[in-house]
């Protein structure tokens, strides 16, 4: 018999012995699944009951007069309703019954024989045979054992049960109990608030088929035969009724001790943790029963499928909206902090070495009063101390902010000593020289290693916030993967469940964790190229090309001095020629100019540094010509050629190397800020989207499969 | 029933969460406190006290002042050569005041060693300016005349008996000697510097005599211009020198003074390569010219009197050959 009898159906439930029905109650099916059969008697539905020959009940009378011949008696279910549970292939039924307020009373775990269910003229019903022998649970879980004296005094009577059966059965009592502790059904199911449907009426009379044979046979119950190992297959067939209670009886058993202090009722939380390992008989103690939430119904699996679900997608959320929100700080300081204060540094050491060479080509005899040199080094100071306060800016650590301090006292020193200097000279004293000669070495061997070492620390800062802005966001990326996969596996898996292909809630959830990982994917790798270009672009060829102009400047100042300060220690004109052969080689087709031309490919930035080349090549062979005619004595004549702005003159060269080398520099730096700042652009907005989308799925994933699960009640 | 506990455990976590990282979010922007730092500038390469180099035994084995007899007639080799190349190459200073430096503003050369040379040029084509001066430092002096990059040198060079084994000098055209540069108002006397510091260039000669008779501290430099600012930031109490080259300095500033006796004597000659006899004899002429002619007078009066006072021409004397 292994199809289901839908909810609502009256089927009839016969107790007896020697194949005659002696109990039959007519229950309403409550609930027909694998687990079990579970049926409602309602209030004074027509019973028959087991009685004395004259008709007694049987409580009434002693355990003697209750065993033998007796007879049967037509009754009303007395008292409130109750909802027998049969558990298929265990030797018991349990009991709920009521208060007459509805309130859960007692469950009574009746122990006897496995059911056996039939079917005949349209009517269903099982057939058991009582054991006598009752466990009983109270109200706060306690179980005891009930009718031990009636089962003792039954125990090797003819048709019920000898004594190594009743060892057997006592040990069913255990199992029972255990049963009830670890919640197998009936005992983890909530029947302890059922309320049976307002429709469900009590039968008028009984059908005549409760007569029929009772199908406990006498033969299968004191009989022993072998154990065939593991229990047979359920449901279990009219004929094989029999295999059941040998399998039941293969069972060993122990002594009879039993001491239990309570089972979990329906009105306990579920999910508490097991407290102490269950009684075995024989060992001592009490014990707490084990409160473990295992789901085990549909509704609980859905839920707790549901609860790691919206874990998972927060948890994704959580670490994508981290992800973003350190990236774009780490964006911040890159920009921010370092790559301004990279930037300042670059500015202030070419401000610095401009006004260095400003000033001493104001030295050559005639350019004293020149307004152009006194213009480009009064803008090459003021250039220089914007430089520094944009560095005080940006400082990053207490040592860098001293070293600012620094710069920024000495720079008033400096510019002091250029007018004393300057002061000398337009009186035409040649003590001008001396102090023009101190200031350049203050600015050269004081303030510019200082610079130096402050853009060393800010590129080597950039860099590490180069790296972690470009990290891949594994973290987040990972979680999103897993929440993905969790998502579409509960699909899935509900989909099968409820026979229906779509869930839209989750459907919504899964597209919008997608989205997520897409946005989180794109979002990077824009990111990584923009810092890149920055980079590449930006940082990598202002650190050369400042070098570079730094150079030019010094080689400028050589040569004014070449002129002027020819005689005292330092051979200015060996170190023009050393510079001039790093930054163009020494056939003018080597250095690093020619070496930077072709390492970058934007081609604004060759443009630039092209014309660099082209015009220190031009400077080179005007300052050779300029040194020849000094060396021949023609010093008015190397003048004019080193300030001279006609083509063929140093003086031009070297405004064309200075304006070309200016370019390229601002463009590299315009090009670092660009970039930064639209990899800054392509992260707006997304802690607010990744917040969104998260609340979004939690919210579809949980409507959808609420609905599903609302659906089980 | 089950899943309401759970729902709103998960709610309280999310909260939770959102707030943790809300507030970790927030970076703090730490602001740095900054002593003013202490700037005091010296000029480069200050050494206090001075490496003082070690006393060198006077060579007299020779008579450094008696050079080769005057001799007018410009028929000489290197005569002849200077003359094919029409103007005469003279190693001098462009950068000490009145003696060798070039005018800031008009580009030119002027000073006592340039006027000497000019004399020269004077004799030798009849145009004093008929000279390319070359700058050059008191190292480059006596490889310059080897190589023969030029032709003389007038460069405040001292003659003695070492040097005569490289070059050749000519008379002694200036007595210079060692003495101090204080400010105005300090004391004239020499021997108030007695443990004050007192500035001289480094290498020189003078550190010893500072050390040995003035028994000031000497500190050095690396250049002359950067005693007068040491001079001028009151870091020395005075700086000490050839007396020509001071004068140079308190000419640049007239709030300093020259002061005290010669400690030492430098007698100054025009230097040339160690085989050109006949311009050393040619030069030699020239210089008993100016001697006798005012033109010695005239140059001293232009340049050095009115720092140091009268001076007259310092007697020729000639070896016996």
């Amino acid at each position: 018999m292994s199809s289901r009898l839908p909810i609502g159906t009256t089927m009839l439930i016969r107790f007896g012995r020697f194949g005659t029905a002696r109990w039959v109650l007519p229950g309403i099916v409550v609930d027909d699944t694998s687990d079990g059969l579970a049926a409602w008697v309602c209030e004074s539905t027509p019973i028959v009951r087991g009685s004395t020959r004259h008709g007694r009940r049987l409580r009434e009378v002693a355990f003697q007069e209750r065993i033998g011949d007796r007879s049967y008696r037509h009754d009303l279910w007395q008292g409130p309703g109750a909802l027998l549970c049969f558990p298929v292939g265990k030797p018991w039924s349990v009991w709920w019954l009521y208060s007459a307020a509805g309130r859960l009373r007692e469950i009574k775990g009746d122990l006897g024989e496995p059911v056996v269910r039939w079917r005949h003229e349209g009517w269903h019903g099982l057939d058991g045979s009582d054991h006598a022998l009752d466990v009983v649970f109270d109200a706060s879980g306690r179980a005891g054992l009930r009718d031990e004296a009636e089962f003792e005094a039954k125990t090797g009577r003819h048709g019920y049960w000898d004594a190594a059966k009743a060892r057997r059965i006592r040990r069913n009592a255990t199992n029972l109990i255990d049963d009830a502790r670890d919640g197998r059904w009936p005992f983890g199911h909530d029947y302890g608030s059922f309320v049976p449907e307002k429709s469900w009426r009590p039968i008028d009379r009984l059908p005549p088929i409760w007569r029929h044979p009772h199908r406990i046979h006498p033969a299968s119950v004191n009989n022993t035969t072998e154990c065939t190992g593991l229990p047979p297959s359920h449901p279990p067939q009219t004929a094989d009724h029999t295999v059941w209670s040998d399998w039941l009886t293969c069972q060993g058993i122990d002594h009879l001790e039993v001491a239990v202090t309570a089972v979990p009722t329906n009105t306990a939380p579920a999910g508490q943790a097991p407290t102490a390992t269950p009684a075995i008989p024989g060992q001592r103690g009490a014990v707490s029963p084990k409160k473990r939430f295992r789901p085990t119904t549909t509704p609980s699996k859905l839920t707790a499928g549901l609860a790691v679900a919206l874990i998972l997608i927060v948890i994704a959320g959580a670490a994508s909206l981290a992800d973003s929100l350190n990236r774009s700080t780490a964006i911040d300081e890159a920009s921010g902090q370092r790559g301004r204060m990279a930037i300042a540094a670059f500015e202030m050491y070419r401000a610095l070495s401009d006004a260095d060479a400003a000033a001493a080509s104001a030295f050559l005899p005639g350019q004293a009063a020149d307004e152009k040199l006194t213009d480009d080094y009064e803008n090459a100071i003021s250039r220089a101390g914007t430089a520094i306060t944009t560095l005080a800016g940006e400082v990053t650590a207490a040592d860098q902010a001293d070293m600012v301090a620094e710069l920024s006292a000495t720079l008033p020193v400096y510019t002091g000593l250029i007018e004393t200097a300057r002061t000398y000279h337009r009186q035409g004293l040649p003590l001008g020289l001396g102090y023009l000669r101190s200031a350049s070495a203050l600015a050269h061997e004081n303030m510019l290693p200082t610079v130096d070492q402050l853009q060393l620390e800010a590129t080597g800062d950039l860099h590490d916030a180069k790296k972690h802005t470009t990290a891949f966001p594994w973290v987040a990326a990972v979680a999103l993967v897993a929440a993905l996969a969790w998502l579409v596996h509960s699909h899935i898996n509900l989909s099968r469940r409820t026979k229906r292909l779509v869930n839209p809630g989750m459907v919504t959830a899964i597209t919008s964790m997608l989205v997520m990982l897409v946005w989180l994917l794109v979002s990077w790798a824009n990111v990584s190229s923009h810092i890149a270009a920055g980079h590449n672009n930006g940082t990598e060829p202002l650190e050369a090309l400042s070098s570079a102009h730094i150079d030019v400047q010094q080689a400028r100042s050589n040569e004014a001095l070449t002129l002027i300060a020819q005689g005292t220690d330092t051979d200015y004109e060996a170190e023009f020629n050393a510079i001039m052969v790093n930054l163009i080689g020494d056939d003018g087709e080597g250095g690093i100019l020619v070496e930077l031309s072709q390492r970058f490919d934007d081609p604004q930035l060759t443009t630039y540094i092209d014309d660099a080349i082209g015009a220190a090549r031009d400077w080179r062979s005007a300052h050779t010509a300029l040194r020849e005619l000094d060396d021949n004595g023609d010093y008015p004549g190397a003048v004019a050629s080193t300030v001279g702005i006609e083509s063929g003159q140093a003086g031009a060269a070297f405004e064309a190397l200075d304006e070309a080398l200016t370019g390229a520099n601002e463009l590299a730096a315009a090009k670092f800020i660009e970039e930064t700042d639209a990899a800054a652009g392509a992260l707006t907005a997304s802690g607010i989207g990744f917040t969104t989308i998260t609340v979004l799925a939690m919210f579809a994933c949980a409507v959808g499969v609420q609905r599903r699960i609302a659906e089980y009640r | 029933m089950i899943t309401k506990p759970v729902m709103k455990r998960i709610r309280v976590a999310v909260v939770v969460m959102m707030a943790g990282l809300l507030v970790g979010c927030g970076s703090t922007d730490p602001r740095y406190s900054v002593e003013p730092p202490q700037i005091s500038f010296l000029p480069q390469g200050v050494t206090d006290p001075a490496d003082v180099p070690d006393e060198t035994t006077v060579d007299e084995s020779c008579d450094p002042l008696a050079s080769y007899e005057p001799v007018q007639d410009p028929d000489g080799p290197q005569l002849a050569r200077i003359k094919d190349r029409g103007r005469l190459i003279v190693g001098v200073d462009q950068t000490t005041y009145l003696l060798g430096y070039r005018d800031p503003l008009s580009g030119e050369m002027d000073g006592f060693d340039i006027r000497i040379a000019r004399q020269i040029a004077l004799d030798l084509f009849g145009d004093e300016d008929a000279v390319q001066f070359k700058a050059m430092s008191s190292a480059e002096r006596e490889p310059a005349l080897q190589e023969q990059s030029v032709d003389l040198v007038v460069r405040s060079m001292t003659i003695n008996c070492t040097r005569w084994e490289n070059v050749a000098f000519s008379t002694e055209y200036y007595r210079a000697g060692q003495k101090v540069l204080v400010p105005d108002t300090a004391s004239d006397d020499p021997s108030d510097l007695v443990g004050e510091k007192v500035c001289s260039a480094e290498g020189s000669t003078s550190l010893r005599r500072i050390q040995q008779e003035l028994n000031a501290i000497p500190v050095s430099v690396r250049d002359w211009a950067d005693c007068m600012i040491l001079l001028q930031q009151g870091y020395v109490a005075g700086m000490s020198t050839d007396d020509v080259i001071l004068a140079g300095m308190a000419a640049q500033d007239p709030n300093t003074k020259v002061i005290g006796e010669r400690i030492s004597d430098e007698p100054y000659g025009v230097a040339a390569n160690k085989n050109h006899i006949d311009l050393v004899r040619f030069v030699n002429a020239t210089l008993e010219r100016i001697r006798e002619d005012g033109t010695w007078d005239d140059i001293y009066e232009a340049t050095l009197k009115s720092t140091l006072g009268d001076a007259s021409p310092p007697p020729a004397r000639y070896r016996d050959e």
